[in-house]
Order: structure tokens, then sequence, then C-alpha cells
């Protein structure tokens, strides 16, 4: 059937027991009879009076419902922000989201000559790439960050949360700085930029953000026992968030590397890693681009909310022994 | 013969209205039935109330259904005869309809009418508002929307066929909020400026949270009379009341910027009456969306089609103006318990045609109307009351 939109609204705030945002739009059919439709949220910025489109009985759980899918397709570029997008596996999904179309804003905290790399790689893949500083244990520079992406870009729709450091010790020469530091790049800065981009994604009417946690924030590792914890953190902030942001059709996924071949995991000591390494079904490193694909099939697939993945090459079904 | 009888309210109770209640939904039925007993000036024997009504939407908002029995127990009479009455938001005037026609026809003498919802019984506001939307059209019901949605619907429509503003909607919050600051019954007695509402969350594009009604505890009660000299020398008789209904989905509406049946219900009440909107004193209408008090003034007749943002303009429907509308802070900042809305409406103008308003009495006030409907104007209950 086709229709014409007489009158319609956004909801923005969703209602039991559907906990979610929608369109809902009286529609005149060619025959003049009039219906009302739910619409869904990617068309909010097409929207308007006098639209015309295709009207379908829709199935769900709670009901059959008429579903309205105008004619005119909204033009979108997603844009996706990367803390700790300059190097390591930052860059990867951002190199990865550019591939598939997105325009990227990767946030560091400086920029640098790798920065500068990898600005430049994305933008030869023909997108609109821009590097962001900011800080994101600071609420203000956080603020400041997201405001100059939207500025730039004009909106986003996705955030990874991947800006992370380490400061190895054992649990006694953990000195509360050393504490400090690693959980508030690691923990507060996922929460203070969720914070501060949520607003922007309902206005969109959705979005995804994924945390990148680690397998030691599951199953530990002696010498990182901050690291570890801020990771931890980072899962139970997903759960959470996962259900805290549905009804706005934000998800919330996580990833849980194992060791990857970044500057991070080089900087453990060689025979450390090696020892660690021999222990887990597949000895080897997991290569960025590979958490990169991950994490894009995380952000496209629709079904996905309130997961931990870990992409560790069986480190978790080999504990304890690794 | 037609019994010429006068029936009047001699008697009117209201609890504070409040986001969450201390108090449990059968509390607050026993409090307003003490408490309305009390406010008729001769004072009335419980056993000359024969008839007993309480207005509840939901038992979703306060965990209580058959609740007459409850309320006769409560009243001291058990020979008096009690029904719950839903009719979403309109319960309360629809309670008064039925009460007012059983005296109308010598059914009975007298009637007490308690209006109560306890709505923070539910865990969140996304529960409570799936309640409310089960009062929508079956269709409306499962394309999920809800009742701000559906207010937006008509806001859109209205937008789109008069150029209306959304900062003209958001007057009638500044207004009705700047009235419930001299209401002590208000849930929110509290100052809004424009720029707040304008810069509140969308709720359902174009309505903000600011042009919604509140979820509210409360709980209000009348006693309306066949003789009411007998019990108080200045009742507030009833000079026309009368029930309408439009299509139950806003969809089906040939003209979706306006919500018919209050139009037909006004001019049935004003003829009964013998009235016109010009001659009201003092209107207490459902604001439940700030674009339905703006369509209200019209089809009361205070403006014309597409008009009626020009009221706030012109300052006619604020406290100081000539047609003072919702001078209690109306739905939006009174509050909005849905069974206990339409009592505490009328009781609102009882009071005000009695002189008994405090600091927010419209000066002179004689003859006051009642616009109270549920849905999205599907229902419509009118009443006019006067000295």
């Amino acid at each position: 059937m086709k229709g014409r939109i007489l009158t319609y609204t956004k909801q923005m705030i969703a209602i039991e027991p559907f906990k979610q945002i929608y369109g809902i739009a009286v529609v005149e059919l060619e025959n003049g009879e009039k219906i009302v439709c739910r619409v869904d949220k990617k068309y909010f910025s097409v929207l308007r009076t006098g639209l015309t489109g295709a009207v379908e009985k829709t199935w769900s759980v709670f009901g059959e419902y008429y579903s309205f899918e105008p004619e005119e397709k909204p033009v979108i570029k997603k844009v996706a922000l990367i803390t700790g997008g300059a190097r390591g596996i930052g860059a990867a999904i951002a190199l990865e989201l550019a591939e598939h179309g997105y325009n990227v804003a990767i946030a560091d905290i400086s920029f640098d000559k790798e920065a500068e790399e990898t600005l430049n790689q994305l933008k030869s893949k023909g997108v609109d790439a821009i590097f962001v500083e900011m800080n994101v244990t600071e609420p203000n520079s956080v603020e400041k960050g997201v405001k100059e992406v939207v500025n730039k870009l004009g909106r986003i729709d996705v955030l990874i949360n991947n800006a992370g450091i380490t400061r190895d010790q054992y649990l006694q020469k953990i000195a509360p700085e050393m504490w400090d530091l690693v959980l508030n790049v690691n923990l507060k800065g996922a929460y203070l930029c969720s914070r501060a981009v949520v607003p922007i994604m309902i206005d969109n009417g959705g979005g995804v953000i994924v945390n990148i946690t680690s397998i030691v924030g599951i199953v530990g590792n002696i010498g990182q026992a901050n690291y570890a914890a801020s990771k931890a953190g980072m899962i139970g902030l997903t759960y959470t968030l996962a259900k805290e942001l549905a009804p706005y059709g934000i998800r919330v996924v996580a990833v849980a590397p194992g060791f990857t071949k970044t500057r991070m995991a080089l900087a453990v000591p060689p025979n450390i890693l090696r020892d660690y390494i021999r222990r887990i079904p597949i000895p080897r490193l997991v290569e960025p681009a590979e958490v990169a694909k991950l994490v894009y099939h995380l952000i496209e697939n629709e079904a996905l909310n309130g997961i931990v993945v870990p992409i560790d090459l069986g480190t978790v079904i080999s504990t304890p022994k690794a | 013969m037609v019994l010429r009888v006068s029936v009047g309210i001699i008697g009117a109770y209201s609890l504070k209205y409040e986001s969450r209640s201390q108090l449990e939904a059968w509390d607050m039925i026993r409090e307003s039935i003490k408490g309305v007993l009390n406010s008729v000036d001769k004072g009335i024997d419980p056993r000359d109330i024969e008839l007993v009504i309480v207005s509840n939407f939901s038992d979703g908002y306060g965990n209580l259904l058959h609740s007459g029995p409850l309320a006769v127990d409560y009243l001291g009479n058990p020979s008096a005869k009690a029904f719950r009455v839903e009719n979403a938001c309109v319960s309360g005037s629809t309670a008064l309809y039925i009460a007012y026609n059983f005296l109308k026809a010598g059914l009975a003498r007298n009637a007490l009418i308690v209006g109560f919802e306890k709505m923070s019984t539910q865990p969140s506001g996304s529960a409570a508002n799936e309640i409310l939307a089960k009062a929508a059209h079956p269709l409306e019901i499962v394309a999920g929307a809800s009742f701000a949605g559906l207010y937006a619907l008509i806001a859109k429509a209205y937008m789109d066929k008069y150029g209306l503003k959304e900062e003209d909607m958001a007057l009638v919050a500044v207004k009705n909020h700047e009235n419930a600051v001299r209401n002590p019954l208000a849930q929110f007695r509290r100052k809004i400026t424009i720029e707040e509402v304008l810069s509140s969350q969308y709720v359902a594009w174009p309505l903000k949270l600011m042009d919604s009604s509140p979820l509210t505890d409360g709980a209000a009660a009348l006693i309306v009379s066949a003789e009411p000299k007998m019990y108080t020398d200045t009742p507030a008789y009833i000079k026309g009341i009368s029930m309408a209904h439009d299509k139950p989905g806003v969809f089906q509406r040939e003209d979706m910027a306006m919500l018919r049946a209050i139009k037909e219900a006004a001019d049935n009440a004003y003829r009964q009456a013998g009235v016109t909107a010009r001659n009201i004193n003092v209107f207490e209408v459902h604001d439940a969306f700030t674009i339905a008090e703006i369509v209200i003034y019209e089809m009361l007749g205070l403006a014309e089609r597409g008009k009626g943002a020009s009221l706030l303009k012109e300052r006619t429907v604020w406290f100081d103006g000539s047609h003072p509308v919702n001078v209690s802070g109306g739905l939006k900042a009174k509050g909005h318990p849905i069974g206990a809305t339409g009592v505490g409406m009328l009781a609102e103008v009882f009071w005000q045609v009695r002189g008994e308003a405090g600091e927010r009495q419209v000066k002179d006030a004689e003859i006051g109307l009642v616009e109270n409907h549920g849905g999205t104007g599907a229902t419509v209950v009118v009443t006019i009351l006067s000295r």
C-alpha cells in the first residue's frame, strides 16, 4: 500500500512495552482511508507532512501494526568518534569504519606523528576524517571535543571508548597515583565520553557505544590490578548502559581482546609475554585489524546489546592455566 | 411529570497533589471522604448520602479495585449504593454526570463523589505511560503511540494549519505554573520561564517535557445535593452539564487540529445554562498538554479557530485577564492524578464561585466552567457551575 503523511511526531521517550523511540504518523492511503503508522527512527531526518511512502502490516510480539517506509531515504554519513584513535586498536577501528564509509573523528591526548599518519590514511579512504585533541579524564575537554566533532562532522552515531593505558605493577608497588591514572583514563574516560555523546545520539534517534575492555577484566592478570579493575569496571558500565539506553535506540557492547599486537602489549617484558602466549590455544598475538572487524560487526548487527565478546585466541577457555 | 430539581455542589475537598504521596490509595480515599464531610457548611449526616461514585482510572495506579464498598464503609452509611467509574481522564466529571442524573431523576437526594489516583505505584514513567496509552484507539495502541505522541500529532496538524510556534505553546506552561504558585494544593508551585520550557527535553516532538502534565498522586471529593439549601446557603448550582464523544483515534478525525467533542459539549452546556463563553468568569480546562489548552480556547468559543494562542499574548486567560483559565495551575502545574483530576477541577470552581479560593480567588467570580476530557478528546464533559 502507498500512503502520504498527514501529521506526525517523533516519540523521543520510550514507553513500555516497546522500549524504543520511533515516529508515529497519520497516513492517508491511496483509497482515502486514514491509518496510524509507526516510522523507524532512521527516517527521522526526512519526516515531513506530505511525505509519501509504503505502508505495510508488520508483525510484532505486541500485536500487528502498520509501518511506514518513506520513498525518500535519508542521506546520512554516519560518524564514529574513537578515543585513543591515533594508534593501536583505535587506529585499526578507525580505518575499518572508514573503509565502510563512516566519517571518523579520532581523539587523542595530543596530535603527534602517529596521529598525523593515521589521519592521512583515513583521508585516503575518501571519507571526512578529523583529529580532536581530548583528555578523556577531563569533563571540559571531553565536552569540548565532542562539540568539535558535531560542529565539523554534523553528528555522532558511534562512540568507541578505546583510550586506555597501563601502569603495571604488583599490588604493593601500585602507588595511589598509578591506580588513579589508570582508572581515570580507562574507566572514568569511558563514562565521561558516554555522558557527553548520549544526548547527541538521542537527538539522532540512536547509536552504538563500543567499549574496548580486555580479557584481563574477565580473568585477571598478575601485575595488572589497576588495569584489570578498570577493564572489569568497563564491563559493568557496558551492562548498565545497555539497559539504561536501550529505550533511546542506543546499543552498548564491549569487546575484550586478548594480548594484541600494539605498543601496549609489546611493552610487556618479552619473557613474560612469551610465557603467557604459549599457554593459550592459538599461541600468537591478536591483530588490531581482527579486533576492528569484530567491532564493525558489533556496530552493524542490531541484535547485539549488552554483551562482552572476548577476541582472545582462546585465552578465556585456557584460564586458569594462562 | 418532570421534577424541577436544582442540583448543586455543597461540599468539596482535595488532598495536596504530589509526585509521590506517603499515603496508600485507600488512605487517600478515606482522608478525602473525611475532608468533604467536614466541608459542608451546615453539616451532613452520612445516612443522607445514598449514592457513592468512585472515580479511578487504573488499578495499576494504586493497587486497588472494587473501591465502591470501601468508600461506603469510610462514609459510614452501609445502605448507600456505590460503584467505580472509569472513563479515562474524564472519569471525575463522568462521576458528576451520573450523580447529577441520578439526583435529577429523584433516585437519590445526595451523592458523594471521590476521585483518586496514585500513579507513583508504577516503577517508572515509561511503565506509567503504558497504562495511559491503553486509553487510545486500538490501532494507536499497537503502533506504540504514547499520549504525548497522540497530542503531538494534534500539535503538528495545528502548527501546519495555523502556523503555531513552539514558543506559543510554551506560554500555556508558563501561565499555569505561575498560577500554581498561588495554589497550596498544587504539585509544582514554581514559576518557570519560556526558555526553560523550550530547552526541556522533547517527549514527542514538537511537545517537550514542560509541555506535558506530570504523573501525580492525588485525591479529591465532592458532595452533590438535590436539596442544596438544606446544607449550605451558598451551593454551586450545576447550571449545565453535557457529555459528548469524538472518534477515539486522532487519525480518524476529519480535522485533526481540533477537538470537536469539546465544542459539542460546551455548546450544550451553554444552552442549558443560558450563557455564552463571555459570561463565564473562571475556567478550569484539561491542559494535559499545552497544545490542548490552546485548542480548548477555540472549542469553548473564547477564540476563533486558529487564534487560540493570541489569548495568551493578550493576557485574556491569565490570572488578571478577563477570562482566566486554570487559575489552579491546571493539569500542567497543579497536577493530573487521572481519577481525581475532574473532581479536583470541579472543586476548584466550587471554591471560586463561593469566593473561597484564597490567594488565587478570581474577583467576583459568579459563574465558572469545567472542561474535562478523556483520551485525546474522545470523551468530553463540560460543566457550568454558578452561585
